[in-house]
């Protein structure tokens, strides 16, 4: 009887449990994550009596959780892949939402931009025109940044996004481990209760939408984590979890770093690719990043391509055109440690002082002062707090609020052209509507040919093909740095670049040499030099295609000076020296204050020594002809050398003076010979002008030696100083000044003497001077070698900027030593500015191109009817062949209001294909929005198919663990009928034992 | 397969959702008349409506400019009207005083209405249109082009530019003739065979003092090159008309060009209200089928059967 009441109380007992748990099902049904519990039991161990085995009745074996591991695992890849999607979605139908629409897209603002030009250029002198052209040039400006500000707050919220996804990562995996700690207190995982095995599935399954796990259960329930695959960085590694961290670049959308541990052992974690987060830096990378370089791209070329059309024109007021729109830098205030309110405005003054820096500025309360720091270089200045702007490297900084001492701003510049795209032109007067030449048929012509003008591209105008640019000779005039340079009577030997200004070429000629300067421009045009025969004509203008190939040979400005010279350029051949001003403060007359005084210095040359000849005939010999030399515009009589006598700088005094009241140069002779200390050799004799010095007997010293010469002065017209550096210096003596000194040494046979010269006649040189001026030029015959008589070297002066490139030929027998010295170059910004010129038929054949400002006839070319004429980047055609005497005038536009020739390539830049893959703008951004709808619709179908594997993935997990209410009302009645049974059995046991009991 | 409750109940308001976000967007469709209410529902299309939307407005402008040009010619067309039919007069009276019957004082009277056509021309020359540009100027149109000095002689300050301005895709039109062309010169052969070019104006100031003088050939050569003067201005009255018609003609290819433009834009962008509509009550069936559906499966429960 024991033993069925044993069995009864062991069978309520356990349907007791059964109906526990079965309740627990019922009462959880709307748990999240729970999974079904079922009551196992298991048969008792059969007592044995005798042979025969009796049951025991049933035992609670274990309270199973339904639960299948693949099921889990399949549900939780499932739903990260879907939750990867979403943010792509979502983000991408914004962006092409907001820049797809008429309303705020970017497509309206440029079309009605092509359309107010449009309306312009039909009435471009009319000042409503304008202003409503400006208007809508504005307008396209603010599209253009409220766009980037909307791209660019997305680009912020999805990093916010990120910033919490990965908040949500760190702290799931804090409280995986707390599970897993849990965990650890039991060894197995069939002992662990199902509540906390289902707390750590829930867990995981959260993680998983964050981000795509892999999973590794260990023997305890416990897990390990690792992020994406198998490959993955360890996030939660039994009971510890790694912290991550995320970087963003500001300027890189696309670049998201996520770091393991940031605060300890800082280290690049795995990729994420999928879950939400992965969805979101997919987005950021693949979308967002691109959109906004496409569009940064679009707004930089856009500004590009107007700018240069709006340059190349002229505005109503004649003048060039500047430019329209402007991109700004952006700035990127950040302010981590900042408690207050500050409100900080960054603005760029001066776009030329502007450094792409990041900085940052500290506020010290104590000094009261804006300390400003370079980020890169660390270099600190101080603003005063009075200041409401603060001046910085050409930025404006305002701060409004009030800052606590140690505030901190981060400022960075980033690079976001769109978002700094503004119009700068609001001046409606100053739309360059109209081309910035004109050419016109002079009214007085007798053809009917009409003229239109075209602009060629720079590239038409070629350089000359030979010759050595000046600017490579070193800027050094000095006769130390001369350069040998051969002479060529076919190729220009040097070059003089275009806009090079106070070039000075100086060339250093042996005696006798017939080496020569040509100066010759593109067109043929003779500008400095020698006249020249016809053989050599053709040869200079046939050998170098630089060229112009029908341009005839003009000696008409040859020399010219003032308005005769080629273009009205100051240029010499020959030599200059000006005298200069220059303005100085002196004291004034009261003695109290200054005044300006121009103080003028006059020219001033000093010569080199001059050449020494002898005249061995016995008639008097000429070293400069007649009418060779020609100073100040007066030509210089012959310099004669008298039989047998040897030049002397004297003498070419005497001869320079003898025309000093017409050319207003008076020359002096002067004749020094320094010996340094060095030199002096006291045991050498000397003879000074045939006179021996110190009749014989050395001197003791070099004061000596100087007395001894001074004594023998009156005979040879020498005398001698001791220098400071304690030399001797030997000149003329008072009267006799430039005569020539002849050294010797009475031992023939030495090749010096004491005052360590070598033994030859020496001499001086000549100072001349002028109020004016000292200007030599070259009379018929004459050469660079008349020049070097006087111990000058002859040389080409350019004082204005050259306005084309000029070649410079070297003629004569042997190479020259040039030494160049010219104003060094300057940056030019590359603009196209053409001079008006005027060209004139002198035939059918042949017309001349004269440049109007400086009455010069630049060019004579040759002309074959039906070709057009290139000059300066501008080309002209015709109609119908002109007739000798028409001229054709081409000028600036002046008055041409009406001209809306350059609105016209503005309008015209709405089809143009500026973009990359020859897409116009419209076009291209067009193909911005499609782009990113295009992810949007792919993302879109991914979604839809991945859904329907989630949901199966769902409803296979529930089929397992999940909680049926049918199901459990089914188990609730077995149970309950089965624990009403086990009751009666025992009951009936009871009445059993009953009845033993009644038997007496 | 076991359904879960938690699951029975989650899907079908899941699917209930979907329907109800499908309604409200046809209804959003339907309020707007359009198939596409934000870019976001079909990216493909926003490229193409982009497109024609440009495209459409761009013969907006394009209209804009031929009732520019077409004002402006206008105004060019009267003016060489006026001129055509004062030269004729002056043609009349050279055929007139080139007649021998006339004596001295007689072409001194025609010379006074000479000289007053003179002033007439004058002003014609320098007409106006409605904004001010004076229309003869070439592109100086703030600039007088005819300016007469103390001795008569008429200068033109004016250049030869030709303003052109787009009115189709493939078609720039010119706008003006400019005054050099409209007034043009003639060529005169002088008595020792030079050839010198006689302005407009200096032509009628020959003629009014040949009358003056009583110089019979000079009304002989005046009558010539007055015939010449009216031969240039009858070209140019003969380009402004053509000018005209093509303005007439491309207005119609553009209105032609627009109309067509809109039917491509209607067709992508507005809604079929048939289809809509039928598409509407469809989804709206089945949804009151689900949620129908649910309410009666949802009270299906073996608990309500236990006693």
């Amino acid at each position: 009887m024991s033993d069925i009441l044993s069995i009864g109380a062991g069978a309520t007992q356990l349907y007791r449990q059964s109906l526990a748990t079965v309740s627990n099902n019922i009462a959880n049904l709307n748990t999240e994550g729970y999974s079904r519990q079922v009551a196992t039991s298991s048969e008792g161990m059969p007592s044995q009596q005798g042979t025969v085995f009796l049951g025991t009745g049933a035992r609670l074996d274990n309270i199973t959780r339904a639960y299948d591991e693949f099921i889990e695992s399949s549900l939780r890849n499932s739903s990260s892949d879907l939750s990867s999607q979403g943010p792509m979605i979502n983000y991408a139908n914004r962006i092409v939402d907001l820049m797809g629409s008429q309303t705020s897209g970017l497509s309206s603002a440029i079309d009605q931009f092509f359309a107010t030009a449009s309306d312009l250029s039909a009435d471009p002198a009319s000042p409503v025109q304008r202003n409503m052209f400006i208007r809508d040039a504005d307008a396209l400006a603010s599209r253009f940044r409220e766009i980037a500000g909307h791209l660019s707050a997305i680009e912020q919220e999805s990093r916010s996004s990120i910033e919490l996804q990965v908040n949500t990562v760190n702290t799931l995996a804090q409280q995986l481990a707390t599970v897993n700690t849990q965990l650890g207190k039991k060894i197995s995982v069939d002992k662990q209760p199902a509540a906390l095995l289902d707390q750590r599935d829930q867990i995981l399954r959260d993680l998983s939408s964050v981000s795509k796990i892999h999973v590794f259960e260990s023997a305890t329930g416990a897990v390990d984590v690792r992020l994406d695959s198998s490959a993955g960085s360890l996030i939660v590694a039994n009971k510890t979890a790694v912290d991550l961290g995320v970087n963003f670049d500001v300027n890189d959308p696309g670049r998201v770093d996520i770091i393991m541990d940031p605060y300890g052992e800082a280290r690049a974690s795995s990729t994420i690719s999928s879950g939400e987060l992965g969805g979101l830096i997919n987005f950021r990378g693949q979308t967002l990043g691109a959109a906004m370089d496409s569009f940064d791209y679009l707004a930089q070329t856009t500004v590009r391509e107007i700018n240069q059309i709006h340059t190349s024109g002229i505005d109503s007021r004649g003048e060039r055109g500047k430019d329209l729109f402007r991109i700004d830098s952006v700035f990127e205030v950040s302010s981590p440690t900042v408690t207050s309110n500050l409100n900080v405005a960054v603005d760029v003054s001066d776009p030329e002082a502007f450094e792409f820096s990041p900085f940052q500025i500290r506020w010290a309360a104590e000094d009261r002062v804006w300390q400003i720091e370079d980020a890169k270089t660390g270099a600190v200045k101080y603003a005063q707090a009075s200041a409401d702007i603060i001046e910085y490297a050409g930025l404006n900084i305002t701060i409004n609020g009030s800052a606590s001492d140690g505030d901190t701003l981060f400022i960075n510049p980033i690079s976001r052209p769109a978002a700094g795209f503004r119009l700068v032109e609001t001046d409606p007067l100053a739309i360059a509507a109209a081309s910035r030449m004109r050419a016109m048929a002079s009214d007085q012509n007798i053809g009917e040919s009409q003229v239109s003008l075209s602009y060629a591209r720079e590239s038409v105008l070629q350089g000359f093909e030979f010759g050595q640019d000046i600017y490579s000779l070193g800027n050094n005039p000095n006769v130390a740095a001369s350069v040998a340079v051969d002479s060529s009577s076919l190729k220009p030997a040097l070059l003089i670049p275009k806009g090079a200004e106070n070039v000075a070429l100086m060339m250093d000629v042996p005696q006798g040499s017939d080496l020569q300067f040509q100066v010759m421009s593109q067109e043929g045009v003779h500008i400095l030099g020698h006249s020249i025969d016809t053989d050599t004509q053709n040869a200079f203008l046939g050998t170098d295609s630089g060229f112009v190939a029908n341009s005839s040979y003009s000696s008409t400005y040859l020399n010219g000076t003032g308005a005769e010279a080629y273009e009205d350029l100051d240029m010499t051949y020959g030599f200059l020296a000006r005298s200069s001003e220059r303005q100085e403060w002196v004291p004034n007359a009261d003695n109290n204050g200054v005044m300006e005084q121009t103080i003028t210095t006059n020219a001033q040359v000093d010569t080199a020594a001059v050449s020494l000849q002898n005249n061995p005939s016995l008639v008097s010999l000429d070293l400069v002809g007649a009418d060779t030399l020609v100073l100040n515009g007066q030509s210089l009589g012959a310099l004669t050398l008298a039989a047998g006598d040897d030049s002397s700088a004297s003498a070419m005094a005497t001869w320079l003076n003898t025309a000093s009241t017409t050319t207003g140069v008076t020359a002096t002779a002067s004749n020094i010979i320094e010996a340094s200390a060095e030199d002096i050799n006291l045991l050498e004799q000397i003879q000074i002008n045939g006179v021996l010095i110190g009749s014989g007997s050395l001197p003791a010293d070099i004061d000596a030696l100087a007395d001894a010469i001074n004594a023998s002065t009156f005979v040879t017209n020498v005398m001698a100083y001791v220098s400071r550096e304690g030399g001797i210096a030997i000149t003329n003596a008072a009267g006799y000044e430039g005569e020539n000194i002849t050294l010797s040494n009475p031992s023939g046979s030495a090749a010096s003497n004491a005052l360590g010269q070598t033994n030859e006649t020496f001499t001086g040189s000549l100072q001349l001077q002028s109020t004016d001026q000292v200007r030599f030029t070259f009379g018929a015959g004459g050469t660079p070698a008349d020049l070097a008589v006087l111990g000058l070297r002859a040389g080409i002066y350019l004082n204005g900027p050259a306005s084309e490139e000029l070649a410079v030929f070297i003629t004569g027998t042997g190479s020259a030593n040039i030494a160049a010295g010219f104003k060094p170059p300057q940056q030019e910004p590359a603009q196209n500015t053409e001079s008006p010129f005027t060209v004139n038929f002198l035939s059918a054949s042949q017309y001349s191109i004269t440049d109007t400002a400086t009455n010069t006839v630049v060019a004579t070319r040759n002309y074959t009817a039906g070709e057009s004429i290139n000059y300066q980047s501008l080309s002209l055609s015709f109609n119908a062949p002109p007739s000798s005497g028409d001229s054709f005038v081409v000028d600036g536009n002046e008055g041409g209001i009406g001209d809306n020739s350059n609105m016209l390539l503005m309008v015209a830049l709405q089809n143009k294909p500026v973009l990359r893959g020859g897409r116009s703008l419209s076009d291209g951004y067009i193909d911005l929005v499609s782009t990113v709808g295009n992810k949007a619709t792919l993302s879109k179908i991914s979604q839809e198919a991945l859904q329907v594997v989630y949901d199966q993935a769902v409803a296979s997990r529930d089929n397992v663990s999940g909680v049926s209410l049918d199901q459990e009302a089914a188990d609730l009645i077995r149970f309950q009928q089965a624990y009403q049974a086990s009751a009666q059995i025992i009951q009936m046991s009871s009445k059993i034992f009953d009845s033993i009991l009644a038997i007496r | 397969m076991k359904i879960s409750t938690g699951q029975l109940f989650e899907r079908a308001v899941t699917q209930m959702n979907t329907q109800q976000s499908a309604v409200a967007k046809m209804q959003a469709q339907l309020a707007s008349g359009k198939q596409i209410v934000q870019a976001s529902d079909d990216p493909d299309k926003v490229g193409l409506i982009q497109r024609l939307n440009t495209a459409s407005q761009r013969q907006d402008v394009y209209e804009q400019s031929l009732n520019t040009v077409n004002g402006r010619l206008v105004a060019e067309e009267a003016s060489i009207v006026a001129t055509d039919n004062i030269l004729q007069r002056v043609r009349e009276l050279a055929v007139r005083a080139s007649s021998d019957t006339l004596s001295a004082p007689d072409r001194e009277i025609i010379s006074i209405e000479v000289s007053a056509l003179k002033e007439s021309l004058m002003q014609l020359a320098n007409t106006q249109d409605i904004n001010g540009n004076y229309v003869f100027a070439g592109s100086m149109s703030n600039t007088v082009p005819y300016t007469e000095d103390t001795f008569g002689q008429v200068s033109y300050n004016g250049d030869d530019r030709h303003i052109a301005v787009d009115v189709s895709e493939q078609r720039r039109l010119t706008m003006n003739r400019p005054g050099s062309e409209v007034f043009d010169s003639v060529v005169r052969q002088e008595s020792d065979d030079s050839t010198q070019r006689v302005g407009f104006f200096g032509v009628i100031e020959d003629f009014a003092s040949a009358l003056k003088n009583n110089d019979t050939d000079g009304i002989q050569r005046s009558l010539t090159e007055v015939s010449d003067l009216s031969a240039s201005v009858s070209v140019s009255l003969a380009d402004v008309g053509s000018r005209l018609s093509v303005v007439d003609s491309q207005r119609d290819m553009l209105s032609d060009a627009k109309l067509r433009y809109q039917m491509l834009l209607s067709q992508v962008e507005d809604l079929d209200y048939a289809t809509a509509v039928t598409e509407l009550s469809a989804e709206l069936l089945s949804m009151e089928a689900a949620q129908s559906s649910f309410a009666k499966i949802s009270q299906l429960s073996l608990f309500d059967y236990i006693r």
